[in-house]
């Protein structure tokens, strides 16, 4: 006899998908999340982040510097026993895409939620289909959520479906649809219940059970990997056999069932969509209405992708003429996207030709764009349509007008931006450039390169310092901004700031990519195909794009490569809503290091990402700030000659940010004086690796403790209390050791 | 009025006003103290100050399930948190005209209706700034207020069986939940805001017909798939120039005084949005670089340049008192002569959990 199961105590939230699917992990208390902010999916690590700070649960959550690493992090702690959890979106997910064949064909089994959001290229971050469908092929579980309530109820039966047939799950659902709608949700009331549901986590293999040393990881030949390989396909049939029993269990605990598929009217439904995600809904609304006036119409879905529901599906619309289809995202060239090719060979297996189902594909949303209850009416009106085309994408624009008659600014010639106020001489005792009447009132003859009209936040703190660097640099130039504020608010679609040619690549991309653009200029010019003449190549990242991209970086200036890095230091992740970054102070808040009586924001120090790039023999280096404008600009015009004569040169300016740092607009210039001040960011540069400092505070009788300059931010003013002393006399203990140090290599000539 | 499956509420708002956050609570208000079914979202966009904002609403029945995920076009309430919004009647994306609308305008109702004949409807209207101003409190709670006095005589507030008979508690208690959780120290300032907002709303009924919304202006380029350029490449250099960004300002202007100017260039160092025009001239008999003064269109007000300033000749104005064209030195580099403005501030997208978003808009708390 069946022992009988209450349904246990619940409560009612309103929270969106993400929060409900950071909530089912903190009820789990995963050992460890490594993880990266990308939206849509970020708010996770966030809500987990400020549960925290509060003590309400023990996850060690690691914000990776990018989500290759975050993936490798969780892997590295998935394989040692414990419980591993991890979130992510589009690009992030194809950044990490490597990792997740080794993580399931090595078969540790962990929960990744993916809230799902349009691969780059043009950038975008709305949400639809075309991240998850790449991961397919990897060996992972996916189950999809179609609404918040789901997600929470598929993150905790994912983790018990993945502990039992040892197979990484990804929970995927709508960016933005579900991971941001609030919705009236249930949650149980104790975590114990979801624990014991889960059960204990015993581990197949455990890399620290020292009694049974294992080797993880091992190279396998041509005999081996296909079986390997048969035994990941044993373990998606197994799941497929596990998913049903788990969510009955869990029907008992939470009154709420689920299954592979869900149907609306399908039973005598002569036309039918199949859709995925939260527009599933949308379409039940059509249908409930076409149904009013008589159409045998009908809806189906699936709520998990791999393992492939096909006999479930092939049940509940067998009896269809014809099956639209619709696809929010495209297998480019192969006559629909992935869902279409799925269901095609879901019916064909079972014996079905288009001649016995119809089947049609429509592409729609695609970034996010919105799905009506009118646009799923039209789906079926296609599909009551004997000539429709079998393959089309919904919802595009034609355009009209031309631009012929759209101009704004002239192109900057070489001459305006070559006023010759600056003037640049070689110092013949060290070999150092010199540079002379950097002029803060005659460079305002300088075109701007940026036009106005951009939509920086009011005193941001982005064009200021590019205008600034812009201002030292003569001549024609060409630009690329890494993802970030600068690049977003620049470049919004269909306008651009941009008066020089600019280009954006990845996010962490951007060295390599500007190496690239280089080298074809060079060799453009050196085979008479480009006319003769300078062009000084501009990076600008911010402190964000420096921790994903620091090896792009690095690797650009070991190769020498002829191009400025301008690095705008605001200290977090601002464009996505102000996540710490390696460069945030250490204790300030952020969505990712929030203060409570368990943390006092974020734990360790600024990364000195000068120091790391003086390392690598780069020719220049420098940091410049905008309170001293003069010493600024000279930094640049002195940029200028290394990038065009040595190799390249970087250029690192702390640049406010009025919204995240928390302070008025107006006293920026103020505030970043004062980190000058309190040398958190001293002015120096290394040339050809000796150190110079270009302003001691010391000698000025400036010197401020660090705290007063804490104290004008709100982002770090709560380090001013009694409680936190501590990590203030840290912070200034590091600023300290730091300076001192900087002082040193100033006063060497070999240092 | 025709049958609607979900009453429906949206707010149209500017990034940094908190009508994110006021949406949430109205969501939540009909969720967790109604015993409605609800959900909540917002257009997601930028967070950044002046972008617009649309936040949307649904509630229905607590035994029925919200099947629609896409934006409230035709809601029943519509809220206003910024009268420039009415200036961009016809709205795109508002199919029909609201049954009730709450407008913070410092308007009366004689001005909005000689302004704005096209009101219909029930129109309750507040000074918020002024509320704002006196109480402290953030804008979004004074609005909510005054959602809450809109709301409080509709059927599907008056149908259900909360907890308390009274609504205002419940919204009292909302606030507690929400704000005073989280920064225990504002609660009673917003408390004050939000009772105010609810008292100090107005309410006229407008002229208009109501009805469908007419299509508004027809951009003269749209690119799509026929006549964009491949691959996304914006040939159009430095087009953001027809962007107005008015409306991220908050009020204040610098003001420049050309005799005080010592032509510094301190200013154009300091501006983030490239306003300042300087032009070579005669300065103390010598030929130099001189301040000719800024092109208002593209300042944010920010005031970095009044702070910078070593003479005094850039001065902190009301936006308001100084609408005279003189005052405008158009950039000198341009050179479309016949610019068609759009209201379009940043396209970013700061959707995170931001613990400012919930701050205030001034720029953060002293």
């Amino acid at each position: 006899m069946m022992e009988k199961t209450e349904v246990k105590p619940q409560r009612v939230l309103f929270d969106s998908g993400n929060e409900l699917a950071a909530y089912a992990a903190k009820q789990i208390n995963y050992h460890v999340m490594g993880y990266y902010p990308i939206t849509p999916s970020t708010q996770i690590a966030e809500n987990l982040d400020a549960m925290k700070a509060e003590g309400l649960h023990d996850i060690s959550l690691v914000a990776a510097e990018g989500e290759h690493s975050a993936a490798g992090i969780c892997y590295g702690a998935s394989v040692c026993g414990g419980r591993v959890f991890n979130a992510t979106s589009a690009n992030g997910l194809l950044y990490a895409l490597e990792q997740l064949p080794v993580q399931s064909g090595t078969r540790f089994p962990m929960v990744m939620n993916v809230a799902c959001r349009t691969v780059s290229g043009p950038l975008s971050i709305k949400g639809d289909h075309s991240d998850i469908m790449y991961a397919l092929n990897t060996g992972w579980i996916i189950l999809f959520a179609d609404t918040p309530q789901a997600v929470y109820d598929m993150n905790i039966c994912g983790l018990k479906l993945a502990e039992k047939v040892n197979l990484p799950v990804i929970v995927a659902f709508d960016g933005f649809f579900t991971s941001h709608q609030k919705r009236r949700c249930m949650v149980f009331e104790s975590d114990e219940v979801v624990q014991a549901f889960i059960g204990k986590r015993e581990a197949e293999a455990d890399l620290l059970d020292m009694d049974h040393p294992i080797t993880i990881g091992s190279y396998m030949n041509e005999p081996d990997i296909i079986n390997n390989k048969y035994q990941l396909h044993q373990a998606m049939r197994s799941a497929a056999n596990w998913l049903p029993t788990i969510y009955e269990e869990y029907e008992k605990i939470s009154g709420r069932s689920y299954g592979a598929v869900q149907e609306s009217q399908m039973e005598d439904a002569e036309t039918a969509v199949f859709i995925l995600g939260s527009a599933y809904h949308t379409v039940c609304s059509a249908v409930n209405k076409l149904r009013e006036a008589g159409k045998k119409v009908g809806v189906f879905t699936a709520s998990v992708l791999r393992p492939f529901p096909a006999e479930e599906l092939y049940a509940l619309c067998k009896n269809a003429k014809t099956i639209i289809v619709a696809d929010r995202q495209d297998s480019y060239g192969a006559g629909g996207g992935n869902m279409t090719l799925e269901i095609k060979a879901m019916l064909q297996s079972f014996g079905k030709g288009n001649d016995d189902i119809r089947v049609l594909s429509r592409i729609y949303g695609l970034g996010g764009k919105d799905f009506y209850a009118d646009d799923a009416e039209m789906l079926f009106q296609e599909g009551e349509n004997p000539k429709a085309k079998s393959f089309d994408y919904i919802g595009v624009t034609k355009g009209f007008g031309g631009r012929e008659d759209m101009r704004y600014y002239e192109p900057i010639t070489k001459e305006a931006a070559s006023p010759g106020i600056i003037r640049r001489s070689m110092n013949p005792e060290n070999g150092h450039v010199q540079i002379e009447n950097a002029r803060i009132n005659e460079l305002t003859v300088m075109p701007k390169r940026l036009s106005p009209g951009h939509g920086a936040c009011p005193g941001c703190g982005i064009p200021v310092n590019v205008n600034l660097l812009l201002k030292g640099i003569e001549g024609h130039v060409v630009m690329l901004f890494q993802t970030g504020c600068g690049m977003v608010v620049t470049t919004g679609y269909p306008k651009t700031s941009f008066k020089v040619p600019y280009i954006h690549n990845l996010f962490q991309n951007g060295a390599a990519t500007l190496s690239g653009v280089v080298e074809m200029f060079k060799q453009r010019q050196k085979r008479g195909e480009y006319p003769e003449g300078d062009i000084t190549f501009v990076m600008v990242s911010g402190d964000g794009g420096m921790d994903i991209g620091l090896g792009s970086a690095i690797g650009a200036a070991l190769r020498g490569s002829h191009l400025i890095l301008l690095e705008y230091d605001n200290g977090g992740y601002m464009n996505t809503g102000y996540q710490l970054s390696y460069s945030t102070p250490m204790g300030a808040k952020s969505s990712t290091s929030h203060v409570g009586p368990e943390q006092y924001g974020k734990s360790f120090f600024h990364k000195d990402t000068a120091a790391i790039m003086a390392a690598t023999g780069m020719p220049y280096v420098a940091t410049a700030a905008e309170s001293n404008p003069a010493d600024f600009v000279k930094k640049a015009a002195k940029a200028q000659v290394y990038a065009k004569s040595e190799g390249m040169a970087y250029i690192r300016a702390l640049s406010a940010c009025p919204l995240n740092w928390s302070d008025k607009p107006d006293e920026e210039r103020t505030i970043i004086g004062k980190a000058v001040d309190c040398c958190y960011f001293p002015l120096y540069e290394v040339e050809k690796g000796q150190t110079t400092l270009s302003y001691n505070p010391e000698k000025s009788n400036k010197k401020i403790p660090v705290a007063d300059w804490l104290a004008m931010m709100g982002r770090t003013r709560h380090l001013i209390k009694p409680q936190y002393r501590g990590v203030t006399e840290n912070i200034q203990k590091e600023i300290d050791r730091r300076w001192e140090r900087l002082k040193a290599l100033s006063e060497h000539p070999l240092l | 009025m025709k049958d609607k499956a979900y009453f429906e509420i949206r707010l149209e708002s500017l990034g940094g006003l908190g009508a994110n956050l006021c949406g949430k609570m109205l969501g939540e208000l009909g969720v967790k103290y109604l015993g409605l079914n609800g959900a909540a979202f917002s257009s997601y966009g930028s967070e950044k100050r002046g972008s617009p904002v649309s936040s949307f609403i649904r509630w229905c029945d607590g035994d029925k399930e919200i099947l629609i995920n896409s934006p409230v076009r035709e809601p029943d309430i519509l809220g206003i948190f910024q009268e420039n919004i009415l200036m961009k009647y016809p709205w795109p994306d508002i199919l029909e005209m609201p049954r009730k609308m709450v407008i913070n305008t410092q308007k009366n109702a004689e001005a909005l209706i000689q302004n704005y004949p096209w009101l219909s409807g029930e129109i309750y209207y507040l000074d918020g700034i002024s509320i704002a101003m006196r109480t402290k409190s953030r804008i979004n709670m004074i609005m909510l207020g005054a959602m809450m006095k809109a709301l409080e005589d509709e059927d599907i507030v008056k149908g259900q069986n909360r907890e308390s008979r009274d609504f205002m508690s419940c919204g009292r208690k909302l606030i507690e939940e929400t704000v005073g959780k989280k920064y225990p120290d504002l609660l009673e300032i917003n408390q004050n805001g939000f009772m105010a907002g609810y008292e100090m709303v107005r309410q006229f009924r407008g002229k208009g017909n109501g009805g469908i919304i007419p299509e508004g202006h027809q951009e003269k380029l749209i690119w799509g798939y026929e006549n964009a350029p491949i691959g996304g490449i914006n040939p159009l250099a430095g087009s953001m120039a027809s962007n107005d960004l008015s409306p991220s300002r908050s009020g204040y202007m610098p003001l420049f005084d050309e005799s005080k100017c010592i032509h510094c260039g301190l200013c154009d160092s300091t501006c983030p949005d490239m306003v300042f025009q300087f032009k070579k001239g005669t300065y103390k008999g010598k030929e130099q670089m001189m301040n000719r003064g800024l092109d208002y269109h593209y300042c944010k007000g920010c005031l970095r340049c009044v702070s910078v300033c070593p003479v005094n000749a850039l001065v902190v104005g009301v936006e308001a008192e100084h609408p005279d064209p003189q005052w405008f030195v158009p950039d000198k580099d341009l050179v479309a002569s016949n610019i068609h403005w759009t209201q379009k501030a940043s396209d970013g997208w700061i959707t995170g959990e931001s613990y400012m978003s919930e701050r205030r808009n001034d720029g953060g708390v002293r």
